[in-house]
């Protein structure tokens, strides 16, 4: 087993700067995304994400400014999303020096923009994002729903379902939240993430809910993940990423450092 | 003189291009002019997606047999990357099989393997199989990114210079012959490490 497992530290973005993730043992990162990809950069992150949370991606976004100047200086993988909908959207952020390209609401408001992007620019760098909630009606056997506009909106689609779906229309690799845990501290939804991850054969990340390094251990080995990202867990400074490492490999996970 | 990053309207050129600047100060071109690309005293062959179209991009823009020709009659450094590794062996199985430029000898392979995720994506082990100036500074069992479906096999063993085992078989991730160099990982992607190799192909002397 030597292919590493990943650890993705997101930046949720808005108006070019990084909102939530404002403690820092010391404040001279806070906001500035560049410093903090540098900092993540720094503690081995294996990929940065960048969220635009508001979604309001246009052309004139700040997004564009951000993505460029961290890819002029750290040289790790960059996963941006919020609002992305068109080819031209991605070419720009391609341009820019993103890497891959995370697809929510856009793919199932017009699932072919996925096969369309992934033709385009190719399966690597479409990441289709889905947000899951479980259903509750216990009659049925376990299921999630597809949300929408950042959990906001439901879609009445099956994520087990979307999920094959998109990785038949080109997606790369698949980014799975779930909207029950997401800011609990709980961990991920277990069940969720190894369904999914044993029924499609391109890359799962798990997200949404990590509260300590079990539940990224727990993620990965029972959840079978292959990447883990998270947000607070890493801004609030409870924990590093070279110290969540360190743990995942006493546990017996193959980690780069 | 400069160093040209071949744009046939595929792949993702400009993360190769900044990471390039950061460790030159030598001109760094993105260009898809025949005139540039023959002045130039090193070339990188990126490529991201499917073969069959970057071969396709390549043929439309005059660039392949411009390309053939330049690596079969100099001895200007070439460094293939990814799909443009792919692009330099005899054929790959991808697409239902396609040629390729047939530098060196080597097969591009489908993995066949369900137990394991492809695209091969994250950070994987390559091990020294052979000494050479890119390995400057980086050890053997360092660990670099990946994201690829199809791998190398080359028919020479002297052609090897690093290895990843990935999905129970052993890829030839590092090849290289004569002047020209071809990786399967990103460097560009690949943190400092990576940073590292680019500029051991930048200072190296064929």
């Amino acid at each position: 087993m030597s292919l590493s497992k990943r650890i993705i530290p997101c930046l949720d973005i808005d108006c070019g700067k990084v909102v939530k993730g404002i403690k820092f043992e010391n404040t001279r990162y806070a906001g500035d995304p560049l410093k903090i990809a540098k900092f993540y950069n720094e503690q081995k992150a294996d990929e940065i994400a960048l969220l635009d949370i508001k979604a309001s991606y246009s052309g004139k976004n700040n997004t564009i400014e951000v993505v460029k100047k961290i890819a002029n200086e750290i040289f790790i993988p960059l996963t941006v999303g919020g609002g992305i909908k068109t080819c031209k959207n991605i070419r720009e952020l391609l341009n820019a020096g993103a890497d891959k390209i995370s697809i929510n609401t856009a793919a199932v408001l017009n699932p072919k923009i996925v096969r369309e992007a992934s033709d385009k620019f190719g399966s690597q760098c479409i990441v289709v994002a889905i947000d899951a909630k479980r259903k509750t009606n216990k009659n049925i056997k376990e299921d999630w729903e597809v949300l929408t506009y950042g959990g906001r909106k439901n879609s009445g689609i099956s994520a087990i379902d979307w999920a094959c779906k998109m990785v038949k229309y080109g997606a790369g690799e698949l980014l799975i939240t779930s909207i029950d845990r997401d800011g609990t501290k709980r961990g991920f939804d277990i069940n969720l993430i190894k369904t999914i991850s044993q029924r499609v054969n391109v890359p799962i990340i798990a997200s949404g809910g990590v509260g300590n390094l079990d539940h990224f251990v727990e993620g990965i080995k029972t959840g079978k993940a292959d990447a883990v990202l998270a947000a607070s867990i890493f801004h609030f400074g409870e924990y590093t990423i070279d110290k969540a490492k360190k743990y995942m490999a006493k546990k017996g996970i193959s980690v780069r450092f | 003189m400069a160093i040209i990053i071949i744009d046939y309207g595929i792949g993702n050129l400009y993360s190769v291009a900044n990471a390039i600047k950061k460790v030159t100060k030598e001109k760094v071109y993105i260009t898809n002019d025949a005139k540039k690309i023959k002045l130039s005293n090193r070339i990188i062959l990126p490529g991201q997606g499917a073969i069959k179209d970057c071969i396709k991009e390549l043929k439309k823009k005059e660039l392949y047999w411009l390309l053939k020709e330049i690596i079969n009659t100099t001895n200007k450094p070439v460094l293939g990357i990814c799909i443009g590794q792919h692009l330099l062996m005899e054929s790959s199985e991808e697409n239902k099989g396609v040629f390729g430029i047939n530098y060196i000898k080597g097969i591009v392979k489908n993995y066949k393997n369900k137990n394991f995720k492809i695209p091969h994506t994250g950070w994987n082990i390559v091990y020294k199989h052979k000494e050479h100036q890119i390995w400057n500074g980086i050890k053997s069992g360092s660990r670099f990114y990946f994201v690829h479906s199809f791998y190398v096999k080359t028919r020479f063993k002297n052609n090897v210079l690093g290895v990843t085992e990935y999905g129970g078989k052993c890829a030839n991730v590092i090849t290289y012959y004569n002047s020209v160099i071809t990786v399967q990982f990103h460097p560009e992607k690949s943190s400092s490490l990576g940073l590292k190799f680019l500029k051991n192909f930048i200072n190296w002397l064929p």
